[in-house]
């Protein structure tokens, strides 16, 4: 009995030694972990997963001879897809079939089908497909029973896909590259390598010389009249077509996902400058007229002429040259606006008539919407930032609708070229005017509101010729602010059109006008210097930089 | 137990059911929205002007004496860090963007929370617009700062002996001068306007109208918690500008006044009520206690009653018995006796005379 408890006293002793060795160990370790755990799950919480631009998503429909039990509520799967052309070696036909010598962009089917189809088809094939491949390293794609290494609820890979932008640069790179055959001997442009026309009902697609427009123009996001969606179009002709010349580094294009659509690839695009005219019979000048036709009744022509606005001169040419592709201002067809935005509207044109297409100042592709759009630019917004958007007023109509047509024969009007002649003279006759500068004030004392500060001794004139040369370097500002004294309004605004305009407190009181809105002195003098400094950025003069502008009394 | 528990839930439900439909009852029958005093004043900040200055916060600081920051107020690195407004600056400018300020101050609410919260009508709206604090009043419950939706009013923790809540005046005594608040005076540029409240909402929208896309379709206090004195314009969501989007269109005190007016009632009518149910139940009790008294007393008396009459009749049975037995006992002690007298006669007329027989007869 004795040794007995001997025994267990030392065992007792034995396991309490181990214990508090053991709970030592488990703090320490705790403590030495403690850090390493909160940074990585801090790590874990910043980490938004990789992104990448050839993400996939692979969802199947939710109907379509589902059986009893399938799960087809399962996460959809982001699919890496330069990783897997990678892994077979850029061979597409592993993946997908060939239709007519082409391969058709879908997984391993050329048509469509039903829900329960797609789950079978991708199962059987990814998995199989998984099963034989093997990477270099040894690592293998997911496999039968790992389901949530596909379907992952919170997958740690994100797209970053970026639409490419087809644009003139890029057009060009396409017309001028040699590798780019035209399909047509007689041809001497390669154009007909991409554009094309359809005929719906027969299902063809032939080329038509002069009527090459924008792929997006039939082919739109989703399927429509049998016509493929753009996204299948612009992969079935440009990756097919870059597959073709994939052994040729130089000429041939990217064929992977990140190659087109990352950001950083996207940089690394030549950027063509001396980009010739894209040729399609378009005008170099034209007369846009509110009416869509003129008929053969030379009465009738008369009244529908006297019955709308002036014509406005349009330099379709200067336009071109300014924008980055046609879509920009035809959005939907190349053809005139009226064809669509007839003057009462129409279905086709979305109902918006011809005035509301061409002054919605909320619309990119309207003139007035764009034009405002450009009136943003540092250089401009000093000024026009500050103006109220207020109803159209005669003058103003005038500055674009600058043709009177009333008297001219409606024959002539009718012919494109007489009426581009008409427009380019028009646009010939604009006139940009400076003011004499040595017939403004150099400085200006503004003292009538001096009280904490000296009165500011405003360099008028060097602020007037620095505006003058934003505009000399700006073809748009040239033609918009052809009277001498349209740039003073920028400050001088609401005064008539003279090198004597009234002073400022002539119309702003000592406090604002709240019933009209109008600032009081103070806030209308800060309010134009320091808004028009905010807005063209100029960094010397900051806005809370009082001294800079006027001394501190002593 | 008195009442039950299940009573007592059933009379709590009741109670509350009672108390409440007449709160929202009052409410509803008052038919009330109110727009503010007619002609109070306001102040319009169009944060898209703010070019974050300071110069607010230094007369604010001037015209209500308040103690000198520690850094001056052109030092503008200060904005780098997002303040609210304390017992030493009514207001405060802080910094959105590199381009984006806005001022914070009392919004001097319509109908105020801080004043609906103050149980000594410390606050007060007044017909200029601006709510004002009465410091005499004040208890220091600072329930005010809790009430506070903009987290506005601040306490002077460092004055031990006579502490104060602070907050913005809306400079109501120069108001009633003729001046403008300090803030909205030294302005640079016209961020601030001062006016009557109706025709800033105008102003305000007349600006947004005026330069579509420059500005957030919203003038931040329209509506905000039943409107502000303070009007606010942005051009970036003003959730960004640190302002609350959160809070809706109805006052503080509408959303706490069908809760508050049921207080009288409970208080009133629930120890009534309670007692009430409570002298009911008491009631029943003891009714229920006398009727079973009654009965049992009833029932005592009547077994008593019955018995009595058992015993009466027993008693009679055994005295009729009894008197049978001794009348039987005399019957027979006298025939006995009559019998004995005869044998002795027939005795006797044996031993003397066959006449001694004869004289028997």
């Amino acid at each position: 009995m004795n040794g007995l408890s001997v025994n267990a006293n030392h065992g007792d002793r034995v396991m309490l030694k181990q214990r508090s060795l053991r709970l030592l160990l488990g703090t320490t370790t705790l403590l030495v972990l403690f850090p390493l755990i909160v940074f990585a799950s801090v790590k874990i919480m910043e980490d938004p997963g990789e992104k990448r631009a050839d993400i996939l998503t692979i969802d199947i429909p939710p109907s379509g001879n589902y059986k009893d039990g399938d799960d087809k509520d399962m996460p959809p799967v982001l699919f890496k897809h330069d990783l897997h052309s990678r892994a077979v070696e850029g061979q597409c036909s592993k993946c997908h079939d060939n239709k007519e010598g082409k391969p058709i962009f879908k997984f391993k089917r050329t048509e469509d089908m039903a829900g329960r189809e797609y789950m079978d088809l991708y199962h059987d094939n990814c998995v199989a497909c998984h099963s034989d491949m093997k990477g270099k390293s040894g690592k293998r794609g997911p496999m039968e029973a790992q389901c949530r290494v596909c379907h992952n609820a919170q997958p740690k890979v994100s797209s970053s896909r970026e639409k490419i932008a087809f644009d003139k640069s890029l057009h060009y790179t396409h017309e001028k590259a040699k590798a780019v055959k035209s399909g047509i001997k007689e041809e001497e442009t390669n154009c007909n390598a991409c554009h094309h026309s359809a005929n719906i009902k027969a299902k063809t697609t032939f080329y038509e010389k002069g009527k090459e427009s924008a792929c997006v123009y039939c082919h739109k996001p989703v399927a429509e009249n049998g016509v493929r969606p753009a996204r299948n179009a612009a992969h079935d002709s440009c990756v097919a077509c870059h597959l073709s010349m994939v052994d040729d580094a130089e000429k041939g294009g990217p064929v992977e996902c990140a190659g087109c659509h990352d950001s950083e690839n996207q940089k690394k695009i030549t950027v063509n400058t001396d980009i010739p005219r894209l040729d399609r019979n378009q005008p170099d000048h034209a007369l846009l007229t509110g009416w869509t036709e003129l008929g053969t009744n030379a009465e009738e022509n008369k009244k529908t002429i006297a019955a709308h606005m002036d014509a406005v001169p349009f330099n379709h040419k200067v336009h071109e040259a300014k924008n980055l592709s046609c879509k920009v201002c035809h959005h939907q067809t190349l053809n005139k606006c009226s064809s669509c935005h007839t003057a009462t509207g129409q279905k086709k044109g979305g109902f918006i008539k011809l005035g509301k297409a061409m002054h919605t100042g909320s619309a990119s592709q309207s003139c007035i919407g764009c034009h405002n759009e450009m009136k943003t630019a540092k250089e401009c917004a000093g000024c026009h930032a500050q103006m109220p958007q207020k109803e159209a007023k005669d003058q103003e109509c005038a500055a674009c609708h600058a043709v009177d047509v009333k008297s001219e024969s409606p024959d002539r009007l009718k012919d494109p070229k007489a009426s581009g002649k008409m427009a380019l003279a028009a646009i010939e006759a604009k006139t940009y005017k400076k003011v004499n500068l040595q017939e403004i004030p150099e400085t200006v004392e503004i003292k009538i509101i001096a009280d904490e500060y000296k009165p500011s001794d405003f360099p008028h004139r060097m602020m007037v010729e620095a505006i003058f040369k934003k505009v000399e370097d700006n073809g748009m500002a040239k033609a918009f602010h052809g009277t001498d004294l349209t740039l003073c309004a920028g400050c001088h605004h609401n005064s008539p059109a003279t090198l004597t305009p009234p002073k400022c407190a002539s119309c702003h009181g000592k406090k604002p006008d709240i019933a009209t809105g109008k600032p009081g002195l103070k806030g209308a003098y800060h309010g134009q210097c320091i808004t028009c400094h905010q807005k063209m950025e100029v960094k010397s003069v900051l806005p809370t930089d009082c001294t800079k502008c006027h001394d501190k009394k002593e | 137990m008195a009442i039950s528990r299940r009573k007592f839930l059933g009379c709590l439900t009741a109670a509350v059911g009672a108390t409440t439909g007449v709160g929202s009852l009052a409410h509803a029958a008052s038919n009330k929205a109110f727009k503010g005093y007619p002609d109070s004043f306001g102040v319009l900040h169009d944060s898209t002007k703010c070019i974050g200055c300071r110069k607010c916060e230094q007369a604010c600081n001037e015209v209500n004496g308040l103690a000198k920051p520690e850094k001056p107020f052109d030092d503008l690195k200060v904005l780098e860090e997002r303040r609210r407004t304390d017992e030493a600056a009514y207001t405060v400018v802080n910094k959105f963007g590199p381009t984006v300020f806005a001022k914070t101050q009392c919004n001097h609410c319509q109908e105020p929370a801080c004043a609906s919260a103050c149980f000594v009508k410390a606050f007060k709206k007044d017909k200029t617009g601006a709510v004002i604090y009465d410091e005499s009043l004040c208890v220091g419950c600072r329930y005010c700062m809790v009430a506070c939706p903009f987290n506005v009013p601040a306490y002077t923790y460092n004055d031990p002996l006579t502490p104060k809540v602070t907050k913005c005046t809306l400079c109501h005594p120069r108001i009633i001068e003729g001046k403008l608040p300090g803030c909205v005076e030294i302005c640079p540029k016209e961020a601030l306007v001062f006016g009557k409240r109706a025709d800033l909402v105008k102003l305000a929208w007349k600006r947004i109208n005026q330069a579509p896309g420059h500005y957030v379709q919203h003038v931040y206090g329209e509506h905000e918690m039943g409107g502000t004195s303070w009007l606010y314009l942005s051009g970036i969501p003003f959730e960004q500008i640190g302002m609350r989007e959160d809070l809706g269109t109805t006052s503080a005190p509408q959303l706490t006044s069908g809760a508050l007016a049921s207080v009288p009632i409970v208080v009133g009518l629930w120890p009534v009520l309670l007692t009430g149910v409570y002298a009911i139940a008491k009631r029943k009790d003891k009714i229920a206690k006398e009727e079973q008294d009654t009965a049992v007393k009833d029932a005592i008396d009547q077994a008593t009653e019955e018995m009595n009459k058992q015993l009466t009749q027993l008693k009679d049975k055994m005295t009729k018995e009894q008197q049978t037995a001794v009348a039987n006992e005399v019957k027979k002690a006298l025939e006995e006796a009559a019998k004995k007298a005869e044998e002795e006669v027939e005795e006797a007329a044996k031993a003397d005379t066959p006449d001694a027989g004869k004289e028997d007869e």
